[in-house]
């Protein structure tokens, strides 16, 4: 199934622990249910429907239980800072399609009796988004640290706000390798270098060129390419004029 | 293709020939030109495609020195000379123009 797989460090990352158990206890109410208005009422028709209904909203309810248990012991970790534009996210809007998808089936399967399996699937889906949606809002990422760590620089060179650390972060995706670790860190030494007043004046200005750099990053011949700061062999070598 | 010598680039590159064989890093620069670092950065890179300027990203170990490395930068061999050469036969900026652009890109 395209939405259990493994999502990095994101709080859905336990998706075994997200889908099976609200299935579970979905599926219980389903047999619960579907016994329960057999003997009573004798209509398998709309027994079936019922118990479809009632097991998927239970399934429902128990993964927004299992979602808000696991988010709320991931918040307590600290954990805040891996969920975010970079690398929390799973599907994107392939998930949304699905999710769609599930929604847009439900009615059919809900009337031919299996409704039950899609319309929980669907229903975990929407509230697992629901619940990310909600967490990121609450929790914007602290883009920064994941900077500072990777770079190995300075913890006290941070992008104030989050807006602009997810619009760098998305800019430098548009950028070749070599040339997107290169601008990253030239900001790093750049938001340290200038008191944090100028912080969103500078970011701002390093946005408006990102074209350019993305730009020569991609024109650039990679015979010809700018050293990476990862290499030190590349460091310090002096090109030939033309 | 012959680098585009625009106002910002000529800044950069007056800056760098003040002293050709002086190291400057992102604030340096930013200081020296009047201009962000987020503007001289892919002028920088240009330079750098082209052969006229050279840069090394400081050998530190940041968490030691409590700050990210620098990179800093200088002329190659030829590259003064060509850059002289290129400011040379390039349009001048005007006062006003000058003027503009500190007012655009200026810093600390």
């Amino acid at each position: 199934m395209i939405w259990i797989k493994p999502m990095g460090r994101d709080p859905m990352a336990n998706l075994d622990v997200l889908v099976v158990p609200p299935f579970i206890v979905g599926f219980i109410t389903w047999v619960v249910t579907i016994t329960t208005f057999t003997t009573s009422s004798g209509d398998l028709s709309a027994t079936v429907n019922a118990a479809a209904l009632v097991g998927a909203w239970t399934g429902g309810c128990a993964s927004f239980a299992v979602i808000a248990v696991e988010a709320f012991l991931w918040r307590s970790r600290r954990k805040l800072a891996v969920c975010g534009v970079s690398d929390g996210g799973g599907g994107g809007p392939f998930e949304t399609l699905v999710t769609g998808c599930g929604l847009l089936v439900f009615p059919p399967c809900f009337f031919v009796g299996v409704g039950f399996l899609s319309a929980a699937l669907a229903i975990v889906q929407l509230a697992r988004l629901i619940s990310l949606g909600v967490l990121r809002l609450a929790h914007p990422q602290p883009a920064k640290t994941r900077r500072a760590d990777m770079t190995g620089g300075s913890n006290k060179a941070r992008f104030p706000g989050s807006v602009y650390g997810r619009l760098i972060a998305l800019a430098s995706k548009a950028m070749a390798p070599q040339s997107r670790q290169r601008w990253l860190d030239s900001i790093d030494e750049t938001l340290h270098d200038f008191e944090p007043a100028q912080h969103r004046v500078l970011l701002r200005d390093f946005l408006i060129h990102a074209a350019a750099v993305a730009v020569h990053s991609w024109t650039t011949d990679r015979r010809q390419h700018v050293p990476s700061s990862d290499n030190p062999q590349e460091r310090g070598n002096d090109r030939p004029g033309r | 293709m012959p680098l585009r010598m625009t106002l910002q680039t000529q800044l950069v590159l007056q800056a760098l020939l003040r002293n050709p064989a002086r190291e400057l890093y992102g604030r340096e620069l930013a200081e020296e030109t009047g201009l962000m670092p987020g503007t001289t950065h892919p002028i920088l890179l240009r330079l750098e495609k082209e052969g006229w300027v050279t840069s090394r990203k400081e050998d530190i170990d940041p968490h030691a020195e409590g700050r990210p490395a620098r990179r800093y930068y200088r002329f190659t061999a030829g590259g003064a000379a060509q850059a002289s050469a290129a400011l040379a036969s390039a349009r001048r900026p005007t006062r006003h123009a000058l003027r503009d652009l500190a007012g655009e890109g200026g810093t600390a």
